[in-house]
Order: structure tokens, then C-alpha cells, then sequence
């Protein structure tokens, strides 16, 4: 909660992400609103197609639209404020709720304000997917720069493609 | 040892003082003959390649050589005279590098064509902060990939992905595949079944998708 992902959906939708923000009602953390339900934007590609893109809430209580929101999806992006109390906690739960997803779903860490909130290091990261038996891409991100953004979703593609050339594991 | 002492150190003064040697060579030890001459310019690869080339040449008495050597085989004849050692090893270098280029070459051509993927995402030491290592990394973190691989995948130097997987082996993050390594499929079945599963059509319209995803986010296609 508070990661930004409604700023991560901004950075590279061609049209407003549609939000359903409201009050933030948990005191740890210190924003006014937060999203309860989803943010939503999308992209058209060259042949008029559209790429949607979906921002689901962070609270557990929430999980049961995690797996609505990820049948069909192409990819998954979890996005982890190193700026919370207990970051690898936060990343438990998230692994905890797409675990099933997880198994053949392209998936990527986007750890947020790791500049002003080094630990846990994006190698702790590692060591705690490690010990899961899962090897995801880990990227540091500003999620307010388009570019760290794409960097992300490059990560999520070249998995995609990796794994339809032929040798997944 | 069938060559006296005195004669190892004159082959080991005529290889280290000569200037008419073609390449440097060095003398060294060996149980499978009485001396070895090493040709220093090869490749460290290409030396400790099963298939390292080398050339047996016997020492014979002086006159003896026909009798010791009825065909063509090189001898080297005792008493040992220098320019008769420099003429040896200079007719043996070109043979010598053209087995070793290609030696090297095979050992360069197979490393590229095995596969492997990651067992742990690597350390960030090993990253670099490295855009093209990042992009590498993720194809590794889902499948099994080779240099070459990578490189088509990618559309990256292949000498940069063999740089990267040099990396990651030497951080220890890297499964080999010696099944994946003829191209064939490793691991998770379930994977293997989509993968497989996909027709044509399907596979044509998942990677036109993703090309048209590339361009529009700016990303190379």
C-alpha cells in the first residue's frame, strides 16, 4: 500500500489511469487516499489492440481480486515500497497470494525508494526468493519515471519471449 | 627419462635465447613424454582442449634418423644443433595454430550453444547496473539459454552474452542443462506443455502481440 502503482500505471498510459482511490483510513501510512479497488490504464498498440493495464489494491484483504485481475494476464509486476516497516513481509504476502499464478506466469519485483531506504537490498530480495525456489527479476524503480517503468515491463517481456523460444524451465 | 639432463637445459637455452623463432615456446615437463615444448602463443583454451594439438618429433642418434623414422615423421637429431631446433618448431607452428584456432573455436562454438538458467537471481555486484544484463538475467530467470540464444532473443552482441554468462557461472547463480543443450526442453512440464502447445497461428499472434507491445512502449522489437 502507498508503492505507487497508481503513479507506475500514469507514467505509461495514454489516457489517465482510472482509479477508485479513497480515504486512507491506516495511520502507518501517510497518504490521504489509497486504492481499494483497481487502477486501470491501457495503451493502444499499431494494429488498434489495446494493452491493459491493472493496478491491484496491496492489502491482503483484498487478495480475492488479485485472482480475478491475473486470469489472462500477461504478466505480473509486484511492486514493494522499501520505505515500509517490513518490506520482505510485504513480499511474503504477495508471493503467498499469486503462488499458483507464479508457477508459469512471467513475473517481475519492482522495489520502490530504494535511494532513501537501501535495506533490505535488492540482493536480500534475492536471498528471500531464493529460499521460495523462485528466481525473479528484482529491479530497483522510481515509479514516477516512465523510463524505470518500461524497464520493469521489458523484464516481464523478455521472459515471455524467452520462454516461447523454445526452453522454459 | 630418455633425454639427459644437459640436453633439457641446451633445448630450454635454445627456445629462451633464439630470435629466430616463429612464436615463443617454453620448455615444461610431462609423464606422457621425455620433454614438452610448448608453444606460449595459443590460447589457455585452446591448450587445455581435449583436443589441443600436438606433435610427437623422437630425438634419434644423428644418421639414424631413416632407420628410426622410415616415413616422413619429424625427427629431431642428436647431437641437438639450434637451427635445426628453430627450423623444427617454426615448420610446427603454423600446423599448430591452425588446429589451435580451431580447437579454440570449437571449445568458443560449444560454450555458446550450452544452455543454462538461473538457480538465484544474481547479486547486484554482478548486474552492474547494466540495462542489456538486466534484460539477459530475465530470460534466464524462466528458461534455459545459451549465448546464442540470448543473442537472437535479445538482439545483443553474442560476445556480451557470453561475457554475462561467464558472470553469472562465476558467481555460482547458473544450472547447466545438459538436455537443453541439443535445443531440447528442461524442467517444468507444464511450461513445456504450453510452450509446445502453442500452434502456429497462436504462437504467430503471441509474437506479433509482443512486438507491437515493444513498439509502443519505445522498447526494441
Amino acid at each position: 500500500m502507498g508503492v505507487g502503482k497508481t503513479t507506475a500505471i500514469a507514467a505509461i498510459s495514454e489516457t489517465p489511469p482510472i482509479s477508485t482511490d479513497v480515504a486512507n483510513a491506516d495511520a502507518s501510512v501517510a497518504k490521504a487516499t489509497t486504492t481499494v479497488g483497481l487502477d486501470f490504464g491501457e495503451l493502444t498498440l499499431d494494429n488498434g489492440d489495446r494493452l491493459r493495464i491493472y493496478g491491484t489494491p496491496g492489502q491482503s484483504r483484498f487478495d480475492f481480486m488479485w485472482q480475478i485481475l491475473i486470469r489472462d494476464a500477461l504478466g505480473l509486476a509486484i511492486l514493494l515500497d522499501n520505505a515500509r516497516p517490513q518490506p520482505l513481509d510485504d513480499l511474503a504476502t504477495y508471493l503467498d497470494g499469486f503462488a499458483g499464478a507464479l508457477k508459469d506466469m512471467p513475473c517481475a519485483l519492482g522495489i520502490s525508494r530504494c535511494d532513501t531506504h537501501p535495506s533490505p537490498s535488492l540482493d536480500d530480495y534475492a536471498r528471500a526468493l531464493q529460499a521460495r525456489g523462485l528466481v525473479l527479476p528484482i529491479v530497483a524503480v522510481d515509479l514516477r519515471k516512465k523510463d524505470d517503468v518500461i524497464a520493469l515491463i521489458d523484464t516481464l517481456l523478455m521472459q515471455i519471449e524467452a520462454v516461447d523460444a523454445g526452453a522454459p524451465l | 627419462m630418455g633425454i639427459p639432463k644437459v640436453e633439457v637445459e641446451l633445448l630450454r637455452i635454445i627456445v629462451r635465447l633464439s630470435s629466430n623463432l616463429l612464436t615463443p615456446w617454453t620448455v615444461g615437463e610431462s609423464g606422457a613424454c621425455d620433454l614438452l615444448l610448448v608453444d606460449s602463443a595459443g590460447s589457455t583454451d585452446a591448450r587445455h582442449a581435449p583436443t589441443a594439438p600436438s606433435v610427437v618429433v623422437p630425438v634419434v642418434q644423428r644418421g639414424e634418423a631413416d632407420a628410426a623414422a622410415p616415413t616422413a615423421r619429424r625427427t629431431l637429431a642428436r647431437p641437438i644443433f639450434a637451427e635445426e631446433l628453430v627450423d623444427l618448431l617454426n615448420e610446427m607452428t603454423p600446423r599448430i595454430h591452425g588446429t589451435q584456432a580451431a580447437a579454440a573455436a570449437s571449445v568458443r562454438s560449444a560454450r555458446n550453444r550450452d544452455r543454462a538458467s538461473l538457480v538465484r537471481w544474481p547479486a547486484q555486484a554482478t548486474l552492474q547496473k547494466n540495462p542489456v544484463y538486466l534484460r539477459l538475467a530475465a530470460a534466464l530467470s524462466r528458461s534455459a539459454q545459451s549465448a546464442e540464444s540470448l543473442s537472437a532473443l535479445g538482439r545483443i552482441d553474442i560476445d556480451e552474452c557470453s561475457t554475462f554468462l561467464g558472470l553469472l557461472e562465476q558467481e555460482g547463480v547458473l544450472a547447466w542443462s545438459a538436455e537443453a543443450r541439443d535445443g531440447g526442453n528442461t524442467g517444468n512440464s507444464g511450461d513445456i506443455a504450453r510452450a509446445r502447445a502453442l500452434p502456429d497461428e497462436a504462437a504467430r499472434h503471441r509474437t506479433g502481440l509482443l512486438s507491437r507491445i515493444r513498439r509502443r512502449l519505445g522498447l526494441a522489437a
